[in-house]
């Protein structure tokens, strides 16, 4: 049993394209039996979230990722969610980052 | 929601403005609309590429803004519109068809964008998005997500007479 992982979703408004994201992978988490804490939030918000509370991932649907974020927090653009199309790979990209995380 | 389309003859600020400005007259959205929808496509660009199959957009703006819930289908007559794209704002891709969202609450960008981006699977749906015009894809959309959703009613040609077709 792995632990449970923190994982922020990110776009403009902390709604529409990270809230369709954090839905379709929490269902996919829970499908490979991967226990996560899945929080949406606005990109504004990202930096001042991390520094609070340091996530295992972050997962930008839309805008461009900030580039003052810790380096050593693995960064996945959510395209692949909101598409629908190469979900599967994006999980198995996830897990293997969240995996070199420990 | 009420399903709205227009062909527009016009560059992509021109067309959000244009229709922006008709949602504003026929009151689906308050005064401030059409600034705050380009300054938010300007900041968080919806251009998004489905692998290769085709490129949509999905303007929207904050909740704030909205009166009454529309989705306006809107495509250009002869070419496409140019957007930047959502995960790479640095580039543009040009868009066939716009899902221009007006909503209320937040679950509702969430509910719809399921709801489109799941036909995203559907052939069909990715041929008539690139051949069909915007009234032939409100129609598919509208048969598609009655089954799910019988919240979606109505079609209102925006660039004709502002009058809903029940």
């Amino acid at each position: 049993m792995t632990r449970k992982y923190l994982i922020y979703l990110a776009c403009g408004s902390g709604a529409a394209s990270a809230g369709l994201a954090k839905d379709r992978l929490s269902k996919l988490l829970y499908d490979r039996k991967i226990d996560a804490e899945l929080r949406v939030l606005r990109i504004a918000e990202l930096g001042g979230s991390v520094t609070a509370k340091r996530p295992d991932a972050i997962i930008v649907t839309a805008g461009q990722i900030p580039r003052t974020l810790p380096e050593d927090i693995p960064k996945l653009s959510g395209i692949p969610l909101m598409t629908g199309f190469g979900m599967d790979e994006f999980v198995d990209e996830l897990l293997r980052k969240l995996q070199e995380q420990g | 929601m009420e399903i709205l389309t227009a062909e527009l003859d016009a560059d992509t600020p021109g067309m959000l403005r244009l229709v922006a400005r008709k949602l504003e007259e026929l009151g689906y959205v308050k005064d401030g609309y059409e600034e705050a929808l380009i300054e938010r496509e300007e900041e968080y660009p919806t251009g998004l590429a489905v692998e290769e199959l085709i490129n949509v957009a999905i303007p929207h703006t904050e909740i704030e803004y909205a009166l009454r819930q529309a989705l306006v289908l809107i495509k250009h007559p002869k070419s496409h519109f140019y957007f930047r794209k959502m995960d790479e704002p640095d580039k543009s891709i040009p868009v066939k068809i716009v899902f221009l969202l007006v909503v209320k609450e937040p679950e509702g960008y969430v509910k719809f964008l399921a709801d489109l981006t799941g036909l995203f699977q559907d052939q069909n749906f990715i041929e008539i998005m690139k051949e069909g015009r915007p009234a032939a894809i409100a129609r598919f959309l509208k048969d598609k997500l009655d089954k799910y959703n019988p919240k979606y009613k109505g079609q209102l040609d925006l660039s004709r007479r502002p009058e809903i077709i029940r």
